[in-house]
């Protein structure tokens, strides 16, 4: 049996149906040539056509019909002859008679040679049946031609059916007299097959055995684990393993030794486990010992808000003992208050998802034992492992927070109340500044216009000067011809002299005079216009020339040069006194700040007409300015030159006067070291406001 | 019943007439009377199948299984067949003085090798060629039956009719089988012409109705 131990479980199971294959094969061969010795039998049966007696019986039947036809067809035809009608009947009557050969004959074919009194059988079956068809034309062709012959052809078709008929009978009788006595002799030889059933069954008895026998072997092992198994789990953990001998559950075996090692195992894990749970005791107590120490006041409640814990803080701040207040309501120490009331923190308990409320917005009114009402902030927060709800309250007193917030609230409303005043002083003195910059403003102006004084008085002095000459000189012809005429040494060559001098000085008066009264006209007209805002029609290129001979003297004894470029039938309705203000100004600055450290200085002013504008391009080579200046240029009192008396108001009065005065716009370009370019643009005619 | 299915009913209908008024050769319509039959294969071009004249009515053939599963008689020996009777050499003897007198043209006559047919187009006719596809279809099975009918129309269609008209003896049935016309008494021609590659049925003149042409 060792032979078996080595097998594995799989193989133990198949041993058995294989023995069972073999010995159903034994079976087989013995039962195969018991039935080989009757195939012969059952062959003969089957060659013997079995089913041809059906055939002939089929065709037996289709006669009969194919022939019923035709007696109905002949006897028609005795009655209504008509030659087409009896060949259409006849024609289908033979072509069925057609079809019933092929099968017949067909089937004939099939069998072997069966001599019955010395005549082949199945010739004479044949050659009836052709001899019936070959009646049934000729009289379907005779009685088509002459009806009479209808009873008398019908006869002779029927005796022949019926020789042909009697044959296949016949023929059918000798079939099932044969497969009868074939029959017999299987029956009788079927009685040897004895031998099979009592080969069946003592197999059957040796397959019972074996199968038992394996069922025990195979188990015993199996068994045994089985019980060892049951022992250790019912806490036998002492036991003796027996020795195993079955190799293949060798495996099965060491499981068993680890299982009862584990079970060993598991007791000792166990007495650790004991040792744990004492520790962790002490551990807790050192928790609540903890809490005891800490500073903040801490209470802990369960689902109910039922107070479990109350440490030492908390003890002092409310002024109850643990004793006191364990298991009272932890509401009741808490004054009524939107914020902490039964709802929120039931919710809190009940919501699985937050862990901590913070309830630190507004002060929360607490009272102590005493009666005293104080206030306090709140943090609650879950503790996880416990096996009921419990939650952590940390309480902190912000009495004295609140007080402090209190008066710094106090001091924030007396500074506001410091601001609103100083803004009011500020306010004032910020109006004197405007009105001083609105005077500042005018003296600029009456600067100005002092300038243009200057200006014209020095262009008036030439021509006064030169009529002063002219009348002095005039004065003094006078003297030397009165003094002539009196001393009476007048020649009429001293007359004539005379008269061609007077003429001469007075033409150089009328001149120079009506040159003057031609400057003082236009200086007239600038200084009115300069000192009011009246709008009135103008010719631009002409006041530009009036504005550039205004300002002539202060580039006299510089090589700067001013070009202008203007069209010169432009007639606009603007104010011409601010425009003049505007240009002079600009050509200051130039002069001024632009040329300061240029020698040939060159400004070019172009005038020209867009969609009912002015636009005004003023540029020269001069200095220019950096960033930071060109930021602050229209800015009041910026000016790079205080010190040698200018006021910064300048391009500010300039873009007052553009933007506000003629309604329009001034953009100005420039970098340091690379002159400015003002693009000023106004309409042409400006409408009154006021 | 649906009007989808009312239509398909009736143009089957319709087709079936149409096809059956064809293929019969107009056997209702367009028959001319004898007179202008007469003088239209007088003229020639016409396909004249003679069906063999009156026979003995108390001897049948008596056919046998020859080669080729032809059941039929023995074509040599006229013993074996059903023949002429005396009668009908007498209407044959006739049919031959009437198509000599009306001056009938005749191309060509082809016989069914059955002695009855065989006697009949010797009698009337000088030159006979027997076509041994022309004979008695009735005891054939039906394949073949049905053979001898289509080629007796293809012989029609194919049959050359420029000198005078075509001549068929033969028997009832092939007729019947391959133009739908049975030829009826024993004797009569049946007249038919080909018009656009159609065998048209013209009409039948019987042993009695030559004797009424002038």
């Amino acid at each position: 049996m060792r032979f078996l131990n080595r097998l594995s479980i799989r193989d133990r199971f198949l041993l058995s149906p294989l023995i069972g294959i073999f010995i159903t094969l034994i079976l087989y061969f013995t039962a195969t040539a018991t039935i080989e010795s009757k195939v012969e039998l059952l062959s003969q049966i089957s060659k013997n056509n079995l089913p041809l007696v059906s055939e002939y019986s089929k065709a037996s039947i289709a006669m009969l019909n194919v022939h019923a036809k035709l007696t109905h067809l002949l006897l028609e035809t005795m009655h209504e002859p008509d030659e087409e009608l009896m060949y259409l009947g006849g024609r289908e009557i033979i072509n069925q008679l057609y079809v019933i050969e092929e099968h017949l004959f067909e089937n004939l074919a099939k069998s072997e040679m069966i001599l019955l009194d010395k005549l082949d059988l199945i010739a004479q079956n044949k050659l009836a049946f052709i001899h019936y068809k070959k009646i049934v034309i000729s009289a379907i062709e005779l009685v088509s031609v002459d009806p009479s012959l209808s009873r008398a052809e019908l006869l002779r078709t029927n005796i022949l059916l019926g020789e042909s008929y009697t044959l296949l009978v016949v023929l059918s009788d000798y079939y099932i007299e044969t497969i009868s006595i074939q029959a017999e002799r299987i029956d009788d030889s079927i009685d040897s097959g004895n031998i099979v059933t009592v080969m069946t069954i003592s197999m059957l008895i040796i397959m019972i055995v074996i199968s038992l026998f394996f069922a025990g072997r195979m188990s015993a092992s199996i068994e045994m684990m089985g019980s060892i198994m049951v022992r250790l789990a019912k806490g036998d953990i002492g036991l003796i393993l027996p020795k195993n001998e079955d190799q293949y559950l060798s495996k099965t075996y060491a499981a068993v030794a680890t299982f009862k090692e584990t079970l060993l195992k598991n007791k000792h894990q166990q007495q650790d486990l004991e040792k744990v749970v004492k520790a962790l005791e002490v551990s807790k107590e050192r928790y609540f010992n903890l809490l005891d120490i800490a500073a903040s006041a801490i209470i802990v409640v369960d689902e109910k808000l039922s107070i479990s814990l109350f440490n030492k803080a908390a003890q002092q701040l409310f002024g109850f003992d643990f004793t006191e207040i364990e298991s009272e309501d932890f509401l009741s120490l808490i004054e009524n208050n939107e914020q902490m009331t039964r709802q929120t923190l039931t919710d809190f308990i009940a919501n699985d998802k937050s862990q901590v409320l913070s309830l630190d917005k507004n002060p929360i009114a607490a009272h102590k034992k005493n009666g005293d009402i104080f206030y306090i902030s709140a943090v609650l927060a879950k503790q996880h492992n416990a096996a009921h709800k419990l939650v952590t309250i940390s309480i902190v007193d912000i009495s004295e927070r609140l007080l402090r917030e209190q008066s710094l609230k106090d001091n924030q409303d007396q500074l506001e109340i410091l601001v609103a005043d100083r803004t009011k002083e500020l306010q004032a003195s910020l109006n004197v500044l405007r009105n001083t910059q609105n005077r500042l403003v005018e003296s600029e102006k009456m600067a100005a216009l002092g300038g243009l004084v200057a200006g014209v008085a020095h262009e008036i002095n030439t021509p006064v000067g030169i009529g002063i000459t002219a009348s002095s000189q005039l004065q003094d012809l006078t003297q030397d011809f009165a003094d002539k005429f009196d001393s009476g040494q007048l020649s009429k060559n001293d007359l004539d002299k005379f008269i061609e001098q007077v003429g001469y000085s007075t033409k150089i008066n009328l001149l120079n005079l009506t040159r003057a009264a031609g400057l003082i006209n236009s200086f007239k007209e600038m200084s009115v216009d300069q000192s009011t805002e009246e709008i009135r029609q103008f010719n631009i290129h002409q006041y530009s020339e009036d504005i550039l001979l205004s300002v002539k003297p202060k580039f006299k004894n510089t090589a700067h040069q001013i070009i202008l470029h203007c069209p010169k039938d432009i007639v606009i309705n603007n104010v011409p006194g601010v425009y003049s203000q505007i240009l002079t100004n600009l050509l200051m600055n130039s002069l001024v700040h632009g040329f300061e450290a240029v020698t040939t200085g060159e400004i070019i002013i172009k005038i020209s007409i867009c969609n009912e504008s002015i636009r005004l391009e003023y540029s020269d080579n001069g200095g220019g300015m950096d960033a930071e200046q060109l930021k602050k240029i229209y800015e009041p009192f910026y000016t790079s030159k205080r010190s040698q008396g200018s006021t910064g108001l300048g391009m500010n009065i300039v873009y007052n006067l553009v933007s506000q005065t003629l309604g329009g716009s001034i953009q100005c370009q420039s970098k340091k070291g690379e002159g400015v370019i003002f693009n000023i643009q106004f309409p042409c005619n400006l409408v009154q406001s006021n | 019943m649906k009007i989808k299915s009312r239509f398909f009913l009736c143009s089957l209908l319709l087709s079936a007439f149409l096809f059956s008024s064809s293929t019969l050769g107009a056997a209702g319509e367009d028959i001319p009377s004898l007179p202008l039959l007469l003088a239209q294969i007088k003229a020639g071009g016409h396909i004249l199948y003679i069906r063999h004249a009156p026979t003995e009515r108390k001897t049948a053939d008596n056919h046998e299984q020859h080669k080729g599963n032809n059941f039929s008689v023995d074509f040599a020996d006229c013993s074996t067949q059903r023949n002429l009777s005396e009668r009908g050499k007498n209407v044959a003897q006739a049919l031959k003085e009437h198509l000599k007198r009306l001056e009938i043209p005749i191309a060509k006559v082809l016989s069914s090798p059955y002695c009855r047919a065989r006697d009949t187009a010797n009698i009337i006719f000088d030159e006979v060629t027997i076509d041994y596809d022309l004979a008695y279809s009735l005891s054939r099975d039906p394949a073949e039956s049905k053979r001898l009918g289509e080629y007796l129309k293809a012989e029609f269609l194919a049959a050359t009719v420029e000198q005078g008209n075509a001549v068929f003896v033969g028997h009832s049935t092939n007729l019947r089988e391959g133009l739908g016309v049975w030829p009826k008494p024993e004797g009569v021609m049946a007249v038919f012409k080909i018009i656009e590659q159609k065998v048209i049925f013209k009409g039948m003149i019987t042993p009695d109705d030559w004797q009424a042409f002038p």
